[in-house]
């Protein structure tokens, strides 16, 4: 086991090299640098939520945007009616969302495959509907907290980094317990998964309850950072860029959403950039790429090269 | 006067009438899903892609969208073969994951180069728009030859899948592929063949919308989420039961738009379909 403690011991290292300079940001004072990571890091944790049911359990989900909306809109109502900080809501958007993911979960997931996609994109779509015909979310403007509170560019990004950085943590324990590897099961074959006597139901529950709070918790923060809750939050969009970026890195790892959500972001900006009018025509022929060239995502590259894998524990 | 069962009726034929034309736009993503098991995202971008071949041809050339229906499903077969033929193994063989995600890029691709080319205006097919009065209702002569069109192609398609060999091959892959194959079907033959029909439907179906509704580069998200809700309310690979549900959709849609307000009835189209999905495919 020693030569797997060095592994782990460098990983380690590296994890904790990576988020420190992922606060240097915030230290620079540069507020357009900031507002950059700051929407990375947003990305990175959605990214890093959604792994938890699409890259664990192999359950495509259309309708985690949904939660994120849903804790958008709890912070910024809970703000509206009590008139308090909204980052004492925060918490109150986790819990609203994984309560929302509680009711709808269970009879969603008796659901496989194709259907459960489906389902989910029905979700999402039809939440966005039925929130814009709402008298006290006021329709389709939204509800604007800037006048509760003062906002602050250094609360949020840390408040964003810590949850990207636990979101990263939580990963890495899943991935490590018995209840990761029944997750694994369940998506490598379920039926067999159900034989071995693993409560295919209540793991998944558990899984999407867990993904969809945490999914409220950055749209709870995201609201905070926007002054702002409104139907955009429940872009479908969002929803497949954090899908395809997942995919894009390698679902079910560790490294995966990091270096996914990373290279999505950064080639999606320098092509936003670069070539106002052309780029989601350029970013479409890459997305198509990818999915032919590289079907298991970008980190299983390392995969094929046994010295470089080796260095990390269990990417 | 008009009495509100002049309304009710009117909108159940407004209803039957947009119906008829979700549920042929339906059927070419129920073939491909149902024969190759591919999810196709890209269905409604392509359908789009048909329209505004329909509006060019129209406003370029003066062809009355009755003539560029069937060149539409002309255009789609091509594409449709071609497609298959460059992509189809490897996207049959890989995660499905990964064939979403390909179909999303195309999706992507097709919607941004039509924004690029043509412009992010709403644009319409002003042919054939004077409404006649068919006893108490009165409906326009587009939509008329719209579903004209529709019954034709779904009779015709309807008579393919029951009555000739290759239509008999198609529902034997939906039905068990490797039965198929042991009963000396060539599976990759059907493959391209459902991948051509289905692609040529879509854009045959893609004119249609064009001539009925207007439509911009983008609006082909809507018509992807109602052809899922058809599809799988009418069952995957079944194309009598795509019309069907396409109908029943349509007719449910114009009702609530009338009874509630319209800006409701994309939602009850959503939570029908997630009922559906529930009630028919969830294990208890």
């Amino acid at each position: 086991m020693a030569v797997d403690k060095g592994r782990y011991r460098l990983g380690l290292y590296a994890a904790i090299v990576v988020s420190a300079v992922s606060l240097l940001p915030m230290f620079t004072g540069d507020t357009s640098s900031m507002a950059y990571f700051w929407t990375l890091l947003q990305f990175l944790s959605l990214v890093l939520s959604l792994n938890l049911i699409t890259g664990f359990t192999g359950y495509i989900n259309f309708g985690h945007i949904a939660y994120y909306g849903y804790g958008a809109y709890t912070v910024a109502y809970l703000t509206t009616i009590t008139q308090l900080n909204p980052y004492l809501f925060v918490p109150a958007a986790a819990i609203g969302s994984a309560l929302i993911a509680l009711l709808v979960g269970k009879p969603l997931l008796s659901v496989r495959g194709p259907y459960f996609t489906i389902a989910t994109l029905g979700l999402g779509e039809a939440s966005r509907t039925i929130i814009v015909n709402l008298p006290f979310f006021n329709y389709s403007e939204g509800l604007p907290i800037a006048k509760f509170f003062k906002y602050d560019a250094f609360s949020s990004y840390i408040s964003m980094w810590l949850v990207a950085v636990g979101l990263f943590a939580l990963t890495f324990f899943i991935k490590r317990s018995r209840y990761g590897l029944m997750l694994e099961t369940i998506r490598e074959d379920e039926d067999l998964a159900e034989t071995m006597g693993i409560d295919t139901r209540r793991t998944k529950l558990a899984v999407y309850v867990l993904s969809s709070s945490t999914a409220g918790l950055v749209g709870g923060l995201t609201a905070i950072t926007y002054v702002y809750a409104h139907p955009g939050f429940f872009s479908i969009s969002i929803n497949v860029a954090v899908i395809a970026s997942l995919l894009l890195g390698g679902g079910g790892t560790l490294l995966g959403p990091v270096v996914g959500a990373t290279s999505y972001f950064i080639i999606a900006d320098t092509l936003l950039t670069r070539f106002p009018y052309l780029h989601l025509i350029i970013f479409g022929t890459i997305i198509m790429g990818i999915s032919l060239l590289l079907p298991r995502g970008l980190v299983y590259l390392m995969y094929k090269t046994p010295k470089l894998r080796g260095l990390f524990y269990d990417a | 006067m008009v009495t509100s069962a002049d309304i009710i009726l009117q909108t159940l034929v407004n209803g039957f009438l947009m119906g008829a034309v979700y549920g042929v736009a339906a059927i070419g993503l129920s073939l491909v899903w149902g024969v190759l098991g591919l999810v196709n995202l890209s269905h409604g971008a392509l359908l789009i892609s048909a329209a505004y071949i329909t509006f060019i041809l129209y406003a370029g050339l003066g062809t009355p969208p009755l003539i560029s229906a069937p060149l539409a499903f002309l255009i789609g077969a091509a594409a449709g073969f071609f497609f298959y033929k460059l992509f189809g193994r490897r996207l049959t063989s890989t995660d499905p994951s990964y064939s979403l995600l390909f179909f999303f890029g195309l999706s992507l691709f097709l919607t941004n180069v039509i924004l690029n080319l043509l412009g992010p205006d709403v644009r319409g097919i002003p042919w054939l728009i004077e409404a006649t009065a068919l006893g108490p209702v009165s409906v326009s002569l587009s939509r008329l030859v719209s579903f004209g069109l529709v019954a034709t192609s779904f009779i015709t398609l309807y008579l393919f899948i029951t009555k000739t060999y290759h239509g008999k091959a198609i529902r034997a892959v939906v039905a068990n592929r490797l039965g198929a194959v042991t009963a000396g079907i060539d599976v990759q033959w059907i493959f391209t063949i459902s991948t051509s029909i289905g692609f040529g439907i879509t854009f045959f179906s893609g004119s249609l919308v064009a001539l009925v509704n207007p439509f911009t580069p983008t609006s082909g998200d809507g018509y992807l989420m109602y052809a899922f809700a058809t599809v799988v309310l009418g069952g995957v690979g079944n194309i009598v039961g795509a019309f069907l549900a396409g109908i029943l959709l349509g007719v449910v849609e114009s009702l609530v738009g009338v009874l509630f307000t319209q800006g409701v009835s994309p939602a009850v189209a959503f939570i029908t379909l997630v009922l559906v999905i529930l009630f028919r495919y969830g294990r208890r």
